[in-house]
């Protein structure tokens, strides 16, 4: 049996002079649950909404299930999509929006109305199918938003930033719903800012930035970017530029400058015992450091090393 | 197919979940028409209205008709009408020019018959090309004949005995002459809402150079002024579910959907299709409404049928062209309201057509409003409105592709 669903190659999107995809290649297999994690304006959104068919005018090529994705109207049907802004209708309920969503698809009747008592099962909405969504609060409406880009049982599934403004508790719930739907064999791409996200639920990664693909793999994978070296952010009063001279010019073999911004620093050492020398140095140059975290690799180290920026804008 | 019924179904639905805004604008004008129907009721003689032209020719000049034509002079009549006298030829002549609503004979040996309570005939020749004002005089003549059918049953005495001072100058009657027919009179009075034998008067209606022998159905008033209303107030329903196609644009409902195999111009159809049955449905329970409160015979319900199908589908395609050059819902909104006024105005719905200038009147023809009312007039006198449902079916198909062609244009998801 074949595992690739999906094939990505070459996709290049621009909007005038910006280019917002780069070239873009990416296969996916069966039950992967993929992160695409990128700062602001990496070009995630613009990923998701070409594979969704509502972006157009690009090059590049998609193949999914063995077709290509923009030649057959009916693969649709195999393809479930959570947009970002929740789209339903709120003036009917929770049961009627699935029935009303999923009937959209190629699905008998009877077939539909199980699935869609499954699925409201599946997000904790069991008992309160049948109340108006004008009751629902924040995270309830989210899970029904995931609903329904699930009702057709689609072999892949979409979601642009499931988890964008919702509290702790319900971010887990969306988490939980996600990997459940990767267990079952769905394949699932989402966009997160959030590293913890895909530190738990993702089998692969892949971190962009400004159109272009950076890197890929699993957590390990990634993690090996950074090598062996240890994670030092340190904190004080200093400028950014001020701060990389210093480092530069002291010629720190062994020293590497992840980012540096106005008053924090994130650095990779190759061993920790450089770090008295660099304080030295510091401290020669009247530069009081208020705290100093040394940290094992970790997403954040490799994400920062590739994009030279933090998540977090 | 199944999509598109599908959407037409949810549509449907979410109208019948929350019906408020739907039962208003039942409610409005079905409220509206009560309302007018009861000011510009002949009974009540309302001044608002503008005086009504017609031409009176007096062929008996004797007690009886001179009774009826004094009820013209009274204040409040002379609000409502104004009256000229002619010979029964000028007349004629004048009603066929069209230079009044109507033309009423009364015939001679009108005092005459009536006093040996013999049936008697006033003529009414209505303006063809008029539908309102004449109804109006017809409802006046009915109400007089009536009227003065019971005052000479009960007066007939008296008015034997006054035909044969009919040489003498009534006028210069004195009270005290007077007193003892005043006497008898008053008791009479009081018996006289009583009376409930055959009228002696008949109206005799005709409508000037149409066919003499076809049967008038009764006239109502609230027949005349509900459609109007009506078709007002479902071209603001149906043009606030067009509008949705803005809205759905806006809050991503479309979007969502284009994830599915639907396409932009299912959907198109999908939405105009849900405009027309919610118009459907809106215009029955008008109509049921209108036949139970107001007694209106609406004609062969079949016709009736087809003409409220023409007119919502007309209304959905135009509402869903329109949609296609506003860019949002607050722009449709600024835009429809006013067009559907004038539509209004114009068309017949908020004052009959021949109150409006004669120079404006073309205007009528380019809106659903006169082509409804008239179709649905022409039903309620049971002939086939071939004309306005030609119109109304071919103008809706042109709309109808204008509108799928245009918004599968302009639709950008
Ligand atoms: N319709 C558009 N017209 C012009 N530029 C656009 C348009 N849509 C996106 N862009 C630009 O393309 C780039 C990629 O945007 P995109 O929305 O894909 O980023 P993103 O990774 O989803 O960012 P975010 O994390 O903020 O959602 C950005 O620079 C953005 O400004
Ligand atoms: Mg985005």
């Amino acid at each position: 049996m074949e595992k690739k669903i999906l094939e990505i190659k070459n996709l290049t999107k621009t909007y005038g002079e910006l280019t917002a995809l780069n070239s873009f290649s990416l296969s996916l297999e069966k039950g992967e649950i993929l992160g695409l994690l990128g700062p602001n304006g990496a070009g995630k959104t613009t990923m998701i909404s070409i594979l969704s068919g509502i972006v157009k005018d690009f090059s590049g090529t998609v193949t999914f299930k063995n077709e290509n994705l923009f030649s057959n109207r009916e693969l649709k049907n195999y393809m479930g999509i959570v947009p970002q802004d929740m789209a339903f209708y709120e003036d009917l309920n929770a049961m009627e929006n699935l029935m009303f969503w999923g009937g959209l698809y190629n699905l008998p009747n009877s077939t539909l109305k199980k699935r869609a008592a499954q699925l409201l099962e599946l997000v904790e909405l069991g008992t309160r199918a049948k109340e108006p969504i004008k009751n629902f609060s924040g995270g309830m409406k989210r899970r029904l938003n995931i609903a329904i880009g699930l009702i057709h049982n689609p072999e892949l599934l979409l979601l642009d930033e499931p988890t964008v403004g919702i509290d702790v508790q319900a971010k887990v719930n969306i988490l939980d719903i996600i990997k459940n739907v990767g267990e079952q064999g769905t394949a699932v791409i989402f966009t997160t800012h959030q590293l913890a996200e895909v530190e738990q639920i993702c089998s692969r990664i892949v971190i962009m930035d400004k159109g272009t693909l950076l890197a890929q793999g699993t957590m390990d994978e990634l993690i090996r970017i950074v090598g062996g070296k240890e994670m030092v952010d340190v904190e004080g009063e200093f400028s950014a530029n001020h701060f990389s001279e210093i480092i530069k010019n002291q010629n720190h073999q062994g020293i590497e400058i992840l980012s540096v911004s106005d008053n924090l620093a994130n650095l990779a050492f190759d061993n920790t015992d450089l770090i008295p020398s660099m304080m030295e140095q510091l401290f020669k140059n009247q530069i009081v450091v208020s705290d100093l975290k040394i940290k094992s690799p970790n997403l954040e180290a490799v994400f920062l090393k590739l994009t030279g920026r933090s998540l977090r804008d | 197919m199944k999509r598109i019924l599908l959407i037409i179904k949810n549509d449907v639905k979410r109208r019948i979940k929350s019906p408020l805004g739907i039962l208003l604008f039942l409610l409005i004008p079905i409220v509206m028409t009560a309302i007018i129907g009861m000011i510009f009721s002949p009974r009540a003689g309302n001044a608002q209205l503008p005086p009504i032209k017609i031409i009176l020719v007096d062929n008996d000049k004797s007690l009886g008709s001179k009774f009826f034509t004094g009820a013209f002079d009274t204040k409040e009549i002379k609000d409502l009408f104004q009256v000229t006298m002619a010979e029964e030829n000028e007349g004629k002549r004048l009603i066929s020019k069209g230079k009044a609503s109507a033309l009423i004979i009364i015939p001679a040996k009108f005092t005459d018959d009536l006093s040996n309570q013999k049936k008697t005939t006033i003529h009414l020749i209505k303006n063809p090309s008029e539908e309102f004002l004449p109804g109006i005089v017809e409802e006046f003549v009915n109400t007089m004949g009536i009227v003065i059918s019971g005052f000479v049953q009960v007066f007939e005495p008296e008015i034997k005995i006054m035909k044969k001072f009919t040489d003498m100058d009534l006028e210069n009657l004195s009270i005290p002459e007077a007193t003892p027919f005043l006497e008898a009179m008053k008791t009479k009075f009081l018996s006289l809402k009583k009376f409930t034998s055959p009228m002696l008067i008949e109206l005799k209606k005709e409508t000037s150079a149409t066919d003499k022998k076809k049967k008038e159905p009764e006239f109502n008033l609230f027949a005349l002024i509900m459609p109007g209303m009506l078709v007002m107030f479902l071209l603001f329903v149906v043009e606030g579910i067009m509008r949705e196609i803005l809205a759905d644009k806006e809050n991503g409902i479309l979007q969502r959907m284009m994830f599915s195999p639907l396409r932009i111009m299912d959907f198109i159809i999908s939405r105009i299709f849900s405009g027309f049955v919610v118009g459907v449905l809106m215009f029955w329970i008008a109509v049921v409404i209108g036949a139970l409160l107001f007694e209106i015979k609406w004609g062969n319900y079949w016709y009736l049928f087809i003409l409220i199908a023409l007119t919502s589908f007309w209304a959905a395609s135009f509402f869903a062209l329109l949609n296609a050059f506003f860019k949002n819902r607050n722009q449709a909104a600024a835009f429809s309201a006013p067009i559907i006024l004038v539509f209004s105005a114009f068309g017949g719905s908020m004052l009959p057509l021949e109150q409006i200038p004669a120079q404006m009147r073309w205007v009528s023809t380019i809106t659903l409003n006169h082509w409804f009312i008239t179709g649905a007039i022409k039903i309620g006198s049971n002939e086939f409105p071939i004309v306005p449902l030609l119109v109304l079916f071919i103008l809706g198909v042109i709309l109808f592709i204008l509108a799928v062609i245009s918004l599968n244009r302009r639709i950008k998801i």
